[in-house]
């Protein structure tokens, strides 16, 4: 009984711990999005709201919230709405499955910092993915605009088209690490002593680039391309409402890929430790903002690719690499290991 | 003759740089040179860039002993011209501009 009670609290606070950080850190992206653009084509960035803009998102928000809520005529009024939760919950929910760090010890009680352990966390994280397109999808049907609902038609053949490059490129670091489970995964490179990226570049490279198309990122952002569509799905949304979409792909999306993709590919929390008991969480959190600098970096440098290009790229040519990738991997392992 | 540097772009990459992604590559270092490097900005209300009192823009105009002024090189990128030779294009606005009726 004292079991059971036990792991209801410690589940408890590590719910409110991952959504405050998760959220807090999703604005504060925004903050760190902008200067980090500024300075990479010479300008500044924000600086006036607070030291080196610091409060800028706190004004952003409250900006935000304080226009008038407009809804424009002819909307399905349910789905309009539907369409902010069903953006955001997933994009929350892929945290679930993020390892933050190596299990320690509380009262005697193993304590694994992730909110749910399971052993189909892989799986779990393709399923929501897949489930972020239905905000988009319900986003453009509902607001009865024809930019909205044609941008929200290339993300649904985006995502289509890339989860299930994702999929088989993920499937090769689960042949060889034998688990979906992300514990198993890292333990298993920390047991062997070397990160999978040295094993499955080109799956890594496959990956970056589902997760720049999922997360709508360039060169893959065609379902907001700005100068043909405005800006996509999120037309019609005014206020916090228009907020939350970008909080929820751009910035939430994307640090839980590379969180997933640290622990895939870059061993997860291992590291030397060198930061006493807290260095598995700063080594993990390391990795993921590296990955999250490159992808920043990525997006604001290249151009974007015709839609018809993105999805031709995806079936064309990553798919058949992605299964000669797996059948290679597969083979490696059978008479290898 | 100014020497007009053209860059040849082919329809598709080459295999070595479509499987590398040099085009990437390329375009990624050109971003990383441009974060190392100090902003160009001018934050306009708190500081303003003061021109010289009587500046009202560079002219590469010939000048009288033959030598080509340094604010030449403004206008290098633009027009084509013989050096030596005078580009007065007879617009007057010289002539609009001088405070003693002296020019013509």
């Amino acid at each position: 009984m004292n079991d059971i009670i036990f792991t209801a609290i410690v589940t408890a606070i590590k719910i409110l711990v991952v959504l405050a950080v998760t959220l807090g850190l999703g604005a504060y992206l925004t903050w760190y999005e902008r200067k980090f653009a500024g300075h990479l084509q010479a300008r500044r960035g924000p600086t006036v709201v607070g030291p080196f803009g610091l409060l800028q998102p706190l004004a952003d928000g409250l900006k935000l919230m304080t226009k008038a809520p407009i809804i424009p005529r002819g909307v399905d009024i349910k789905l309009y709405y539907m369409a902010i939760m069903m953006a955001l919950v997933p994009a929350i929910m892929l945290f679930a499955v993020v390892p933050f760090g190596p299990s320690f010890k509380i009262l005697g009680h193993e304590v694994k910092p992730i909110v749910a352990n399971l052993n189909i966390a892989i799986l779990y994280l393709f399923a929501m993915g897949s489930m972020a397109a239905y905000g988009t999808l319900f986003a453009g049907w509902a607001s009865n605009s024809k930019y909205a609902f044609i941008g929200s038609l290339r993300k649904a053949a985006l995502i289509v088209s890339y989860e299930v490059v994702l999929g088989f490129a993920a499937l090769s670091v689960i042949l060889l690490a034998g688990s979906m489970n992300v514990f198993d995964i890292v333990n298993a490179q920390i047991k062997s002593g070397v990160w999978y990226i040295v094993y499955q570049p080109v799956s890594f490279i496959l990956f970056l680039f589902c997760l720049l198309a999922e997360s709508g990122r360039v060169p893959f952002d065609i379902q907001e391309a700005e100068a043909e569509l405005v800006t996509g799905y999120n037309v019609e949304y005014g206020g916090m409402k228009f907020g939350i979409f970008p909080l929820a792909e751009w910035y939430l999306n994307v640090l839980a890929l590379c969180a997933i993709m640290a622990v895939l590919y870059f061993g997860g929390w291992a590291g030397p430790h060198i930061f006493g008991p807290f260095s598995g969480f700063i080594w993990f959190l390391a990795k993921t903002f590296g990955l999250l600098f490159f992808v920043l970096w990525v997006h604001w440098t290249l151009p974007r690719y015709q839609a018809k290009d993105v999805v031709e790229f995806a079936w064309k040519y990553l798919l058949p690499i992605s299964i000669i990738n797996l059948i290679g991997t597969a083979f490696f392992i059978y008479f290898k290991g | 003759m100014i020497k007009i540097k053209r860059l040849r772009r082919d329809d598709s990459l080459g295999p070595l740089e479509s499987v590398l992604f040099l085009d990437f590559i390329k375009g990624l270092t050109i971003t990383m040179k441009n974060l190392l490097r100090k902003p160009v900005t001018t934050q306009y209300p708190k500081e303003k860039i003061t021109p010289p009192k009587r500046f009202r823009g560079k002219h590469g105009h010939f000048v009288y002993d033959g030598q080509e002024p340094p604010s030449l090189k403004a206008i290098e990128g633009f027009m084509s011209f013989e050096k030596g030779k005078s580009r007065c294009v007879a617009c007057y606005m010289c002539q609009t501009a001088c405070p003693m009726p002296t020019l013509f």
